[in-house]
């Protein structure tokens, strides 16, 4: 009984660790910007009002904005839907330069920037929520 | 350097499209004129003055790029602005448009700007905000240009900015009077 007791709690730690490890992962930074930016864009959407809206606290908020807090699949989910966006859009990609057709269109001297943006264009397929 | 269409001559294209794909009331629903036009919308975040894009591929697919993190009613303008350089500009291939001098009401501003993008803006304007419509409305509401709770209301009904609004607004009084 008290072995298994012990196993628990190490499990817990263990999970509550991949929750909230604090380490900074460029990966879960790239994910808290655009989460952050796409807040922004909504009228009146603070980390008080998405947290409420996704079952989180505002220092949950900060955290997955800052990196700091790695989210599971079904907050993801959450989180698109109250700032109106399809999940893809939350999701880091990394360069892939020259792949996509629509990028090879743009005339030589576009801003790598804008060309990096051309490759990751794509169709939004649920309607976004007027907030 | 060619000059601008007048304003005249930009309406009567949006107003075709408008009868076209039979809308008769606001808002408009922009994404579904882009698909008439034969345009798929695509999206995707830039950190940055981008609005948007125009790209006519090699096998006549046209793609309209949208700056996600922009505001619903910025994306709205976005795509309408797209969808005029798709109708009033065959020769180019690619557009990319950077933030859009809607809000400036002084002449001069707008004449240091491309006439291409005069006209894309003036069509997106009549497109969003239909002449017939708008000034059904304007003489409905007994509109106020001071009154901005009024402005906020006429531009939630179609789904405008407000700066968009009494952009169109302004120009049409001066047209008027």
């Amino acid at each position: 009984m008290k072995r298994l007791a012990i196993v628990t709690f190490s499990r817990l730690v263990c999970k509550l660790r991949s929750v909230t490890d604090g380490v900074p992962d460029p990966l879960y930074e790239a994910f808290g910007k655009l989460v952050h930016q796409h807040r922004k864009r909504v009228d009146r959407m603070t980390q008080d009002r998405l947290g409420a809206l996704v079952g989180l606290s505002r220092t949950s908020i900060t955290n997955i904005e800052k990196g700091r807090q790695h989210v599971s699949l079904h907050q993801l989910y959450r989180i698109a839907d109250a700032l109106g966006v399809t999940p893809d859009l939350l999701l880091p990609v990394p360069p892939k330069p020259g792949t996509s057709k629509l990028a090879q269109k743009l005339p030589p001297g576009t801003d790598p920037e804008i060309t990096q943006w051309a490759a990751t264009l794509k169709p939004r397929k649920a309607k976004p929520e007027t907030a | 350097m060619k000059n601008a269409r007048k304003a005249q001559t930009i309406r009567e294209f949006a107003a075709r499209l408008l009868k076209e794909c039979g809308i008769d009331e606001p808002p408009v629903p922009v994404d579904e004129i882009a698909e008439h036009l034969g345009a798929e919308i695509r999206y995707s975040p830039f950190d940055g003055e981008l609005a948007g894009m125009l790209v006519r591929g090699d096998e006549g697919e046209i793609v309209i790029g949208v700056n996600s993190l922009h505001h619903i009613n910025r994306q709205r303008f976005t795509i309408a602005h797209e969808c005029g350089h798709l109708l009033l500009h065959k020769g180019k291939d690619v557009h990319i448009d950077k933030t859009f001098r809607v809000n400036r009401r002084d002449e001069l501003s707008s004449k240091a700007v491309d006439p291409d993008e005069i006209e894309a803006n003036r069509f997106a304007a009549e497109l969003l905000m239909p002449y017939d419509m708008i000034v059904d409305d304007i003489v409905d509401y007994e509109l106020d240009m001071e009154d901005d709770e009024e402005l906020a209301e006429l531009a939630t009904r179609y789904q405008v900015s407000v700066q968009a609004l009494t952009h169109r607004v302004t120009n049409l009084f001066k047209n008027i009077f």
